[in-house]
This record gives C-alpha cells, structure tokens and sequence, in this order.
C-alpha cells in the first residue's frame, strides 16, 4: 500500500532518479503552463489570465479526487501522507505575507525557481530575496518562537473542521472548485471582452 | 455532415468527469477504521503469526526501568479492570477512544515505544491493529500473556492478589483482587533485582524515524 518510502523499496541512487523525472514533468508542467512569467503570474490577480487559477485548482481537484479514491479502495494510506501540521495564527500572517509577496513579486517561492531555471532576471532576483528572507527568518525565529508555535492544531484537515464526512467535503470542493472557475472565466469576459489572456 | 464545433468542450467535459467521480466518491465513501486493517493485513499479519510483536513481561519489566525509552503503557481494559489493577505509568484508553489519540501516536519519538496491553492478547491485539492501521504505524507492541500472565509471574500472594489463577473467559481479570489498589499494587512495577527472571527473546526495535515533508512553497 502507497505510499512507498522509495528509498527503502528501490535504494537510494534509484530513488534519486524517480526523484529527479518527478522534478522534471513538474517543472515541465509549470513551465508549459505559463508558471515562470511573472507577467503571467500576477495577472491572474487583475482577471486578466486565469492560465494559472485553472492549472492549479484543476490540479489540486484532481489530485484530491484520486488521493481520496485511492484512499477509499485501500491503494494509499491516506494517515502516512504527510499534510503540514496547521499552525493557525503564523499561519495566516504567513499566508498575508505570500500574498502581498506574490503580487509584488509576480512569483511564488516554487515559481520563481521554474522562472529562475530558463534564467528570467526577475526570477533570479525573486530567489535571491527569498535565500536572505529564509536566511534572516532563521536568524530570528526565536525571538519570537511563541508566536511561530501558537494556533498548533496538529494535522487538521476540511473533514476534521467540518465533521463530515471524506467525500461529501471532496464533492463539495468540487462542486465549489467548477463554479469558481467558470465564475472566473465569466468574470475575465465581462472585465477585458474576448481580448487573447496575456 | 460533421458539424463544426464552434465551442470547446473538453473542458466542460473534464468537470463534468470530475464531478462524477467525485459523486462517486461521496457514495463510496472511505474505509472505517476498522476496515482498514484489511488492506494491510498481507504485510503485517505475519508479525502477529510469528509473535514478533508480542513482548515477554521480563521484556516489558525491563523496559518499565528503562529511562532511555519513552514507554507508553495502553491499557485497553475496562474501568473496573483498570481500577482493581493496572501497572505504574500505563494509561487508560478503551479500545473505543483509542484513535482519538492517533496523532499522539503517530508523534512517538525515535526512543519512542507503544504496548497496548490487556487481560490477555485478544484485546491488546485489537488495539495494536486499529492504532497500525490509522496512525502511521508506530513503533507499538503487545504484552504476551495480558495481565493475566504478569500477575501469574509477579503477583505475590499477600499483595491482594491470589497467586493462583482462577477459571474464567478470555479477557477477564482472572486473579480475583481484594481491593482496587490500581498502580499501587505491588505487581504494578515489581522490584525488578526482586523477582525470578527468566530466557526471553528481545522483540523491542527503536525504529529510525524518516522525517516525511512536503509542500509547495
């Protein structure tokens, strides 16, 4: 049953390899969808190219679907994936942070990375910044650890918050999911006509 | 005649795909926890079988004076079990609420050790394929023989408890308790230099822990 610690099962060089074509098609997949131009990027912001919002919620609806599914039908442990522990308060100034960051920056830290790789300047710089963030972050974070640690809720998923159960929330987000994206696409006609998204 | 499609369909056909299988889904529903055991049950059922996870008592009184490890004693049993005995630092968790606890477990550290325990395997067995099955399987074990095989070692006959052990069914306390003296019966934590040991074989294993993280920055 997945998931499978490669490492163990195919050995470590192995491993490494399935590691690095994962990494490739990801990349791939970011780049042929538009992920590395920050022009791109931020424009999602105005409604004037949804490439982005569409890749990625279409993404995360698929992956949710079939993890659940595999889940279901005993192929994945669902508990030994790994899901961020929530942090609530650190959790939403650091959501705000990204945000704002994002807008500015017209990358995500992963973005710039794929934007940084076919050597856009932007993208450089974008990853620059981010190295002394992280570097100056880890500098300080005790100085305000109790914050950093507050809101700890442990693995806290939709279904725990909820109390529902696995697949009404997985349906409900993909009922939500389809009505935001056509929403939006309504919402970039009305905003900028039948003009090519740029 | 063919006619031209002026509007694209596949992705109206993509949601409508996913909308289904996600219905699906919410009809199917997810495995209860107790269901889950099965899918795992061809990899981890000959652990029971060749009682590699069934720890001796001399193994567990060792452990119990261990201070490297980060013993957690599971007492599975009923409230008035637990209350005419259990042994010093278990907890009591019926098999029922056991997996509200399953982020505790799924946290043990490396020197971290589980025993769920009972008055003898079934129960404490139970627990240790519920807790494998939803909590990231943690490094967790069985006390071979329940309580009822403890007592039979190191119970004394004027500590309450009779040395002989009675008739009864399986999962009951079968030395019949004068008073509900819990972890202060003497049998709780036997003096470990005090009491008869005997040849076991060592089943505890520290496990490694792979740190497993993820996301997208």
């Amino acid at each position: 049953m997945a998931p499978w610690d490669l490492d163990i099962e195919l050995g470590k060089i192995f491993a490494s390899v399935v590691y690095l074509l994962i990494g490739f098609a990801f990349g791939f997949i970011l780049e042929s969808a538009g992920f590395g131009d920050s022009r791109r990027l931020a424009a999602q912001f105005y409604f004037r190219n949804l490439a982005v919002l569409k890749v990625m919620f279409t993404a995360i609806l698929v992956a949710m679907v079939a993890i659940f599914w595999a889940s279901g039908i005993g192929w994945l442990d669902y508990e030994d994936v790994w899901v961020n522990p929530t942090y609530l308060w650190p959790g939403i100034l650091g959501g705000l942070i990204m945000g704002v960051g994002f807008v500015f920056g017209g990358f995500c830290p992963g973005t710039s990375l794929v934007g940084a790789a076919t050597l856009k300047l932007d993208a450089v710089w974008f990853v620059a910044g981010a190295a002394v963030g992280i570097h100056g972050f880890g500098e300080t974070v005790g100085l305000f650890e109790d914050f950093w640690y507050s809101g700890d809720l442990g693995r806290f998923t939709l279904q725990d918050w909820l109390g529902q159960p696995v697949g009404m929330v997985v349906l409900g987000l993909v009922v939500i999911g389809v009505i935001m994206l056509w929403a939006a696409g309504l919402l970039r006609r009305w905003l900028y006509g039948d003009a090519d998204e740029r | 005649m063919v006619m031209p499609m002026s509007v694209d369909l596949r992705p109206k056909i993509g949601a409508a795909v996913l909308l289904l299988l996600a219905a699906g889904l919410a009809w199917h529903g997810q495995p209860a926890p107790e269901e889950k055991w099965q899918f795992i049950a061809a990899e981890l059922e000959p652990r029971l079988t060749e009682r590699q996870v069934q720890i001796d008592p001399a193994e567990m009184l060792e452990l119990m004076y261990n201070d490297y490890i980060d013993l957690r004693l599971i007492d599975v049993r009923n409230e008035r079990d637990w209350n005419l005995f259990h042994l010093r630092g278990a907890q009591h968790i019926p098999l029922d609420g056991l997996l509200e606890y399953r982020q505790r477990f799924a946290k043990l550290p490396e020197n971290g050790v589980i025993v769920f325990v009972s008055n003898d395997e079934r129960d404490a067995t139970e627990a240790w394929k519920l807790v494998m099955a939803n909590a990231q399987r943690p490094n967790a074990y069985i006390l071979a023989g329940g309580l009822n095989r403890w007592l039979g070692e190191y119970a004394q006959p004027r500590s309450g408890a009779k040395s002989v052990e009675q008739a009864g069914e399986e999962e009951t306390l079968r030395y019949p308790m004068t008073w509900a003296l819990g972890a202060r019966h003497p049998a709780s934590l036997p003096d470990q230099h005090a009491v008869q040991t005997h040849e076991f074989t060592k089943r505890v294993k520290l496990q490694k822990r792979v740190v497993k993280k993820g996301g997208c920055g």
